[in-house]
């Protein structure tokens, strides 16, 4: 199959976020996919942020502000 | 929904094709590094569209394409121990080792289970406390950060049946290889948008300050690569060798700090075989000497694996954009895609693969 | 070191997963021994069913298995899928269907309420096509040597007189049909599964297609051409398949081809392509340009077919090749797949 799982990087919701015993969590959203990912390397992200994931761990917080390229 | 298909606006796509069409004034030849970059060029024929305007080389950037033969036949060792499991990104389950890839050995009765992330892996270990759980820790500097806090974590909770197979590679060393070639052709290069959300771009500025050569970092998204090209293009026909982020929605200059800091707290740098290049120095990670104790080769003891690369195949020069897939005296003969020599050809992204495809069209096409 | 090649992927000694994946290794098995083996005129259609002739008209006889974990999922379960499948292969030669045969291999363990509830299944769904178990079988085996419950049927159909279903009807200037979203079933079942952690509000679409086709085939009759069901390897494979064995080219739109919302963001994330994805209630029909825009009435008329699209058409160039126009504009190869699907998805 082409599967590229090691390299699919996307952009997603937060819509909530535990605490768990392995870190903090998230449930984040993708075009009406949920999934839950490691928000280790984002401690500031809220629930409605939305993160840039891969590996199911957030990378990134996603700012529209300085975007441009549908600006 | 509504943020992605901005990204994906056909409208907005023919006019930056326009646009670049426009601008440039020859075939510029640029490099798109990263693999997630070249399968999104395919997947939506963008390459096709720029035709002309612009010769898109595709970079090195496809984790399964440099992991070194050696790891896969070391890999394939550890998975074929008693008590074992091996867990592993779906992508490498098909690369194959000088015997044979992981879906066969799975198919023999190794235990191989396709993972995720790395953290199913420290719950794997957690789960199965008599059992050897190994982790396949490939990829650029986008995965390091995760794997790194596995083994954090696999620390923390005390795991002792948890190990990782390092074959990390990193973007800037891989890229100066290309630019001191003396044939490099490449003119201008597209930075990988994820690997700088990591790492921000500061490398790269370096780079292009040194070789002279334009970076755009960009994301992955078509009109993300659009619009990454565009820039690139202007900054080709201006003559200018500065690095532009495109990806600003998720890139900074300085990446991300903490990140890097769980990333350097357990891996260090190190020399690093590249499928089909060989040695480039300094241009992966190894554990650092505190978390030895997680690294799979040594638990296992399979260093003394050593794999030479087939002669035939030509996978470096490939990847560096030195030759063309139909340059290698393999292609299309031995080498295809049901049956891979390198590891171009494996990947639907890889240089190989994606020529084979072309080809066979144009074939087809020409015997009408 | 002496020149030492990787083990082709095609000279795997043993039985890999990939080999029931519909993709390319799947073929190799049935061209390098299922073929050699066993060959004859009616293997040689390389078809979902045979067509055998019989007194007074063509009977369509074909079999299939289902293995699929796990075996209840979001829209159904092993049982109607069983019926369903079967149906829709003696559906794609133009068969109305008339009996089933049913056979279990069941492991030591399993649930006689689970087996109820399959069994139950099986009945409203051959009820609802008016056809009959007629027939059966059950075998147990031991605990640890299947995985809960495997389904064989069997189908039975009348070929409808002057109904010509084949794939070296297909020619150049067909339009290709498909009755409605794709990739559905792959995704529903892939959430189910342990490791891959990602919710969907997505169900199969399982379903029986020949009241559908028997719709089209009463008004279409000749002009329609061929028709294959989507299953395993999906559409793409489906589509490559027919170009090999007609030895024509195809063009496929992407933007007329429609994947849901979740579907889409479900490949993206698990890096899957949907057209490669399996479907249980998806057909593709190669029919006459003459006929391509009534036939879409009528597949949009019938509930299975409420969001069908003309998604592409056959072309004289590039024969055995399937290209898409990409909704950028561009333009790829539709490969087929060789390596792995997720195992056991029917």
């Amino acid at each position: 199959m082409k599967s590229q799982a090691l390299d699919v990087p996307f952009e997603a919701t937060i819509l909530r976020i535990e605490e768990g015993e392995d870190g903090r969590l998230a449930w984040v959203e993708y075009r009406g996919v949920r999934v839950q990912v490691s928000l280790a390397f984002v401690p500031n992200a809220r629930p409605g942020d939305r993160v840039l994931v891969q590996g199911r761990v957030a990378l990134s917080l996603i700012s529209e502000e300085s975007d441009h390229a549908v600006h | 929904m509504r943020f992605i298909d901005e990204y994906r606006n056909p409208r907005l796509a023919q006019q930056l094709v326009e646009k670049i069409r426009k601008t440039a004034h020859k075939t510029w030849r640029i490099m798109e590094i990263c693999g997630g970059q070249t399968h999104t060029l395919i997947r939506y024929g963008i390459d096709e569209l720029l035709e002309g305007a612009v010769d898109l080389i595709h970079g090195p950037g496809c984790p399964v394409c440099v992991t070194p033969l050696e790891k896969i036949d070391r890999a394939l060792a550890i998975a074929k121990m008693p008590g074992v499991i091996f867990t592993t990104y779906g992508d490498m389950m098909r690369v194959p080792g000088s015997r044979g890839d992981l879906l066969q050995a799975k198919a023999e009765g190794a235990d191989v289970r396709m993972v995720y992330s790395p953290m199913d892996a420290v719950r794997l270990a957690e789960q199965n406390p008599d059992r050897e759980v190994v982790f396949f820790a490939v990829g650029f500097e986008t995965t390091a950060p995760a794997n790194a806090m596995a083994v954090l974590l696999a620390k923390k909770k005390g795991l002792k049946n948890f190990s990782i197979l390092v074959s990390h590679v990193l973007v800037p060393p891989a890229v100066r290889i290309i630019l001191d070639d003396p044939d490099n052709e490449v003119e201008g290069f597209i930075a990988p948008g994820h690997v700088c959300t990591v790492m921000g771009y500061r490398e790269y500025e370096v780079l292009a300050e040194e070789y002279q050569v334009p970076f755009v970092v960009a994301g992955f998204e078509p009109l993300d690569l659009l619009q990454g090209i565009d820039m690139l293009i202007e900054l080709l026909e201006q003559g200018r060798a500065e690095v532009r982020n495109q990806y600003t929605r998720s890139v900074r200059r300085e990446g991300n700090l903490e990140a890097q800091r769980v990333m350097y707290e357990v891996f260090e740098v190190a020399d690093m075989l590249w499928r089909g290049i060989g040695r480039i120095p300094m241009s992966g990670f190894k554990l650092k000497q505190a978390y030895v104790d997680f690294d799979a080769e040594a638990r296992f003891q399979v260093s003394t694996i050593q794999t030479e690369e087939p002669a035939v195949c030509i996978a470096g020069a490939v990847l560096q954009g030195k030759k063309k897939p139909i340059d290698c005296p393999a292609f299309g003969k031995e080498c295809t895609p049901e049956h891979p020599l390198g590891a171009p050809m494996v990947s639907a992204e890889g240089a190989c693969a994606a020529y084979y495809t072309y080809r066979r069209f144009q074939e087809a096409a020409d015997a009408v | 070191m002496p020149f030492e090649c990787p083990i082709p992927i095609q000279d795997y000694d043993t039985v890999t997963l990939a080999h029931g994946g519909g993709g390319k290794l799947t073929q190799k098995l049935i061209t390098e021994l299922f073929q050699p083996a066993l060959d004859n005129p009616y293997l040689r259609e390389l078809h979902d069913g045979a067509v055998v002739p019989w007194e007074d008209g063509r009977l369509a006889v074909t079999t299939d298995s289902y293995v699929i974990s796990p075996p209840f999922f979001p829209g159904g379960n092993i049982g109607s899928l069983a019926v369903h499948g079967t149906v829709n292969d003696l559906a794609m030669c133009g068969a109305k269907p008339l009996y089933l045969s049913l056979a279990f291999i069941l492991e030591e363990g399993f649930r006689l309420k689970d087996l109820w509830e399959i069994l139950v299944s099986i009945r409203e769904a051959a009820d609802r096509l008016g056809i009959h178990v007629v027939t059966g079988d059950t075998k147990v085996v031991e605990r640890g040597k299947g995985d809960g419950i495997f389904i064989n049927t069997t189908g039975i159909g009348r070929v409808l007189p002057g109904i010509e279903i084949s794939p070296r009807r297909i020619r150049p200037g067909d339009k290709i049909l498909l009755n409605g979203p794709i990739a559905e079933h792959g995704i529903a079942i892939l959430s189910l599964r342990e490791g891959l952690s990602f919710e969907t509000d997505l169900e199969s679409d399982t379903a029986a297609l020949w009241p559908l086709v028997e719709e089209m085939l009463k008004v279409g009759k000749d002009k329609i051409h061929a028709l294959r069901d989507a299953t395993r390897g999906g559409i793409a494979s489906a589509v490559n398949e027919l170009a090999q064995s007609a030895g024509v080219g195809m063009v496929l739109e992407e933007s007329e081809i429609p994947v849901r919302e979740a579907v889409q963001g479900a490949c993206e994330i698990l890096g899957l392509d949907p057209l490669f994805v399996a479907n249980e209630g998806k057909f593709l029909a190669f029919v006459d340009p003459e006929i391509a825009e009534e036939m879409l009435r009528i597949m949009r008329a019938h509930p299975l077919g409420r969001e069908a699209r003309i998604i592409g058409e056959v072309v004289d160039e590039h024969p055995g090749i399937v290209r898409l126009k990409t909704w950028l504009g561009g333009s790829r190869v539709v490969e087929m797949i060789s390596g792995e699907q997720l195992p056991r998805i029917c």
